[in-house]
């Protein structure tokens, strides 16, 4: 008799919510600690300047100011902010400017006093003398030979130039009846966490040890990356991420301020805070996307896509961050999109400008892929008069062709393109909006339907297909107490995800118990194992997968003291409603209480068995998931304003086997949110000098609900063949399908105006200059 | 940013360029300046005090005059700083004798580079915050112009300079042509 899980699949609450919504929870802001010092930074005002002098003698005599520090102070005492993707040209990337300045926001003075306001008053009084240098903001201009250079030893502004190419392009490129040709732009975009950054250092003088709280998505990254850099013993070094508002990938990150706060705690012995204002964090948070991808597609009359070739121009900023030139990479890789395109090439270069430097944001590579993609689709439809549905279901990756090889050679674990699209065509009932949409058509109604389908890569591994210092695999630790409660630890560290549930789900129906008798703990590098942290979406897929390892070799040990106790084969038990029953007769069952109890009694030692239960895994994945949907909008321009009216929003995701289904909605809620923010709203500005012109929320367009549709969700379920539980992750998917899918509507209302393409943000201006232009010609 | 117009003002060149000239007066017209000293013949140090939006504080630099015709024509190259950003670039300055009543026309432009905090915040009406310092720049000068020639003396201040320019902006609207 199968026992039917309780907890996994159901709608449960989320855990983490009542300590949100109280206001009870602790950020970093809310630690107050003895004698705890505050600390504000003096930021470049200038994108490009030569640091000629820095007077700090005032602010050192202001009331309250404890000390003020520049690169000066700092030389040969802390090392470099790591970045740990391959580069041919990485500068030295220290935590204040040294000599010059490369970007507006950038680090120069710390002032740390009593209290923040002293410290700000304190930091009024530092003058600093620059000789401004010409500054250079677009990647294509910085890469001419008469730029200005951003770091002089390089020679250039390069920072990396990438090739990848299957064979057979050329070849193809020449049987094609047709090449079709476009310029695509991934815009800069701000990923703005609702908390910003933060951090808080103690300094345990008698231990010799250091505590840091920051505001992180990688607490143990972050501590080998600050004790390499201020050369401290990782045993000596703690790091812990208390409650975390969001992330989105820029807290995937290793930044200037966090070591500065823990070097200024080691050398003042004093407790040392350092918060982030909003406009720092538009300024010194990494940015992402802001890619130009030229693309050439060869395409065959009937549809069918023979070979897709591309030249990227990446903007890496100013400086290179943890993954800054990693993240273009899964642009290129994943840019044939679902599609079976047997040839493919494309070529990377990536460049310094004067701005802050990119890095992941939620997608991380894969919204820029799927941009390409699925405007290549519609493209080639527009170019062929074919129906876009037509063109995808031609050139669709086959369902019994899993796993499938791509020819910049990943391996698609599991997927069925297909269904999802044919699911999202039954849910908005795609010939009756193509007919109404006809019908508005002939009222003058600018009426578009867009299509996107897309594919994405999560759970990243194995390691060995990351560059060196990034790891592929998460860790686990499962305890069962004494009393019979358990203890999840786990190395991934959730900011919003809300795995304090979906672990507990899962633990709980293992063992047979309630949910509130577990209790899943993160984000403390003294307590839980060494792990990876939380992004690309692998917290379930390779954090959850860790845990039920370590939960099987407690299954496994329980089982083997109930089968003493039961003189039973263990393989014949199972765990059922707090008892360890037989499979087959769960009514003839011990107490799990008991068995617990004799784990840590032990006064009946079982041969070859240690005491206690405690387990801890970790989890080296063989292959990536590739989580799928198809997203289908319909909106409406209103052709004297520009401005857009949604009027249906139809989203298929398939993440494989679902865990906690309000979570899994919810994640693809925000990440449409953030989407269709790209297509429509945002966009970090820098003017041509290097000045950032969106340095405040009134500036840079964050979506408000009445900015966004109404969702109309549903899945299909394709299980990955890689983890045991077959989940894939949901945390970009939403993301990755709105924005193509919004894009792609909006060109099919305005097609019958013979427009084309427009860059994203589709603003009401970009719109209806367009819509004006069309009119004039 | 980008700075151009034109403006009449009520005096003979000769006088237009002498006020133009003059640190003392000018400090009175420029709103919020607090003091412009000259350092040279072809050279000023100031103080000005701007609020736009939430950035509000004190901006202190240097002014340099440049390729000087008298009484036609200045180039003045701006460099200053303040704790919420800075002010950088160039502009000319051309006077013009026009007509029977002897007045003038002033025509300026320039190119100004503004940066920091000043810009992050302020970006989206910086360009009409120049526009009004200016428009109150010049009437200011010509309310000082005018009593100049009654033989009186001009109030200068803040706010009425900003009724001046407020009451000029109001009469060009009303009697602009068509």
């Amino acid at each position: 008799m199968a026992v039917v899980p309780k907890f996994v699949g159901e709608r449960i609450k989320r855990r983490e919510d009542p300590r949100l919504i109280t206001g009870t929870a602790t950020y970093v802001d809310d630690l107050r600690l003895p004698g705890m010092l505050h600390a504000v930074i003096l930021r470049s005002p200038h994108a490009h300047a030569r640091i000629n002098a820095i007077d700090t003698s005032a602010a050192s005599k202001a009331p309250g100011v404890i000390t003020v520090l520049t690169a000066a102070e700092l030389k040969d005492k802390i090392g470099s902010l790591p970045c740990v993707a391959i580069a041919d040209n990485k500068p030295f990337h220290p935590v204040l400017a040294i000599d010059k300045v490369r970007y507006v926001g950038e680090p120069i003075v710390v002032v740390v006093a009593t209290d923040p306001y002293k410290a700000q008053d304190g930091l009024d009084l530092v003058e600093v003398d620059y000789d401004p240098l010409e500054a250079v903001v677009d990647p294509e201009a910085a890469l001419e030979p008469a730029a200005p250079l951003i770091h002089e030893e390089f020679g250039s502004n390069l920072v990396h130039r990438a090739d990848v190419s299957s064979p057979g392009v050329e070849g193809a490129m020449h049987r094609a009846d047709r090449i079709i040709k476009f310029r695509i732009v991934n815009q800069r975009l701000a990923p703005i966490p609702i908390e910003p950054r933060g951090a808080v250092a103690q300094w345990h003088q008698a231990s010799q040890q250091l505590t840091l709280w920051s505001s992180t998505q990688i607490p143990h990254l972050l501590r080998s990356a600050i004790a390499g850099m201020l050369k401290l013993a990782e045993n000596r070094t703690r790091v812990i991420a208390p409650e975390v508002g969001g992330g989105f990938g820029c807290k995937l990150n290793v930044y200037r301020e966090e070591a500065l706060t823990a070097f200024l705690a080691m050398t003042l012995k004093r407790p040392v805070k350092w918060i982030e204002r909003r406009r720092e964090n538009f300024a010194g948070t990494t940015h992402g996307r802001d890619q130009i991808a030229y693309v050439e597609l060869a395409v065959r009359n009937d549809g069918t896509v023979l070979a897709m070739k591309a030249r990227f121009v990446c903007d890496m900023g100013a400086y290179l961050h943890l993954f800054t030139p990693l993240i273009p990479g899964f642009a290129g890789l994943m840019m044939t999109g679902c599609y079976k395109i047997p040839a493919v090439a494309f070529e990377q270069v990536m460049v310094f400008t004067n701005k802050m430097a990119t890095d992941a944001y939620r997608g991380a590579g894969r919204p820029e892929a799927a941009f390409i993609a699925e405007r290549a689709m519609d493209l080639v439809a527009a170019e062929l008069g074919l129906d876009p549905v037509e063109v995808r279901l031609k050139n669709f990756v086959p369902r019994g062709e899993f796993p499938y090889t791509t020819a910049t050679g990943l391996v698609y674990d599991s997927g069925d393109y297909r269904a999802s699209l044919e699911k999202a065509l039954a849910n908005v009932d795609y010939q009756q909006v193509r007919d109404e949409q006809a019908e508005a058509r002939k009222n003058d109604r600018l009426v578009g339907v867009g299509i996107a389908s897309y594919v994405e890569i999560c759970g990243l591994g194995p390691s060995s297909m990351l560059p060196p210092g990034a790891q592929g695999w998460e860790s686990s630790t499962v305890r069962i107490e004494p009393d019979g409660k358990v203890s999840v630890l786990t190395g991934i560290s959730p900011h919003g995800q809300g795995q304090e549930t979906t672990f507990a789900q899962m633990a709980a129906d293992a063992f047979g118990i309630d949910i509130d008798d577990i209790t899943v703990i993160h984000g403390d590098t003294a307590i839980v194992p060494y792990g990876v942290g939380t992004f690309g979406s692998r917290g379930l897929t390779l954090g959850g997968t860790a845990m039920m390892m370590s939960i099987g070799k407690l299954q496994d040990k329980l089982k083997k003291i109930a089968s003493v106790m039961m003189e039973m084969p263990p393989e014949q038990l199972t765990f059922h409603n707090r008892t360890i029953a037989p499979s087959a007769d769960l009514a003839k069952s011990v107490p799990l209480q008991r068995v617990i109890a004799a784990a840590y009694d032990y006064k009946n030692p079982i041969p070859g068995m240690e005491p206690g239960l405690d387990a801890t895994s970790f989890f080296e994945p063989t292959g990536c998931t590739f989580p799928f949907g198809t997203h289908i909008a319909v909106v409406e321009i209103d052709r004297e304003t520009g401005t857009l009216k949604f009027l249906r929003y139809v989203a298929i995701d398939d993440c494989g086997r679902v865990i906690s289904p309000m979570l899994a909605e919810g994640q693809v809620h925000g990440g449409i949110a953030q989407g269709i923010a790209q297509a429509l709203y945002e966009q970090v500005v820098y003017d041509e000098g290097g000045q950032l012109l969106t340095a405040t929320l009134m500036d840079y367009a964050v979506p408000r609900a009445g900015m966004l549709p109404e969702y109309e969700l549903d899945r299909t379920v394709t299980p990955s063949p890689l983890n045991p539980m077959g989940v894939k992750g949901v945390g970009e998917a939403g993301t990755i399908g709105s924005t193509p899918c919004i894009v792609n509507a909006v060109m099919d209302a305005l097609a019958p105006l013979g427009i084309r393409h427009l860059d994203m943000p589709l603003s009401p201006e970009k719109i209806w200059r367009s819509i004006r232009d069309s009119r004039a010609a | 940013m980008k700075i151009s117009g034109e403006q009449r003002l009520p005096a003979p060149r000769e006088r237009v360029w002498e006020l133009f000239n003059d640190p003392g007066r000018l400090t009175r017209l420029i709103p919020g300046c607090e003091k412009l000293d000259r350092l040279a013949p072809d050279e000023f140090a100031g103080t000005i005090n701007v609020g736009i939006a939430a950035i509000k504080g004190a901006y202190s630099g240097k002014l340099k005059l440049d390729e000087i015709r008298s009484p036609e024509h200045y180039k003045i190259i701006v460099d200053g700083k303040g704790k919420q950003g800075f002010m950088r670039g160039s502009g000319t300055l051309d006077l013009a004798a026009d007509g029977p009543r002897e007045e003038t026309i002033v025509k300026y432009s320039g190119d100004v580079q503004v940066g920091g905090p000043l810009v992050q915040v302020g970006q989206r009406v910086i360009d009409s915050a120049a526009k009004m310092l200016l428009g109150q720049f010049f009437a200011a000068a010509a309310a000082e112009l005018k009593a100049e020639e009654e033989g009186t003396i001009a109030r200068q201040g803040f706010f009425i300079n900003l009724w001046r320019y407020v009451v000029q902006l109001l009469r060009s609207f009303f009697s602009r042509p068509g």
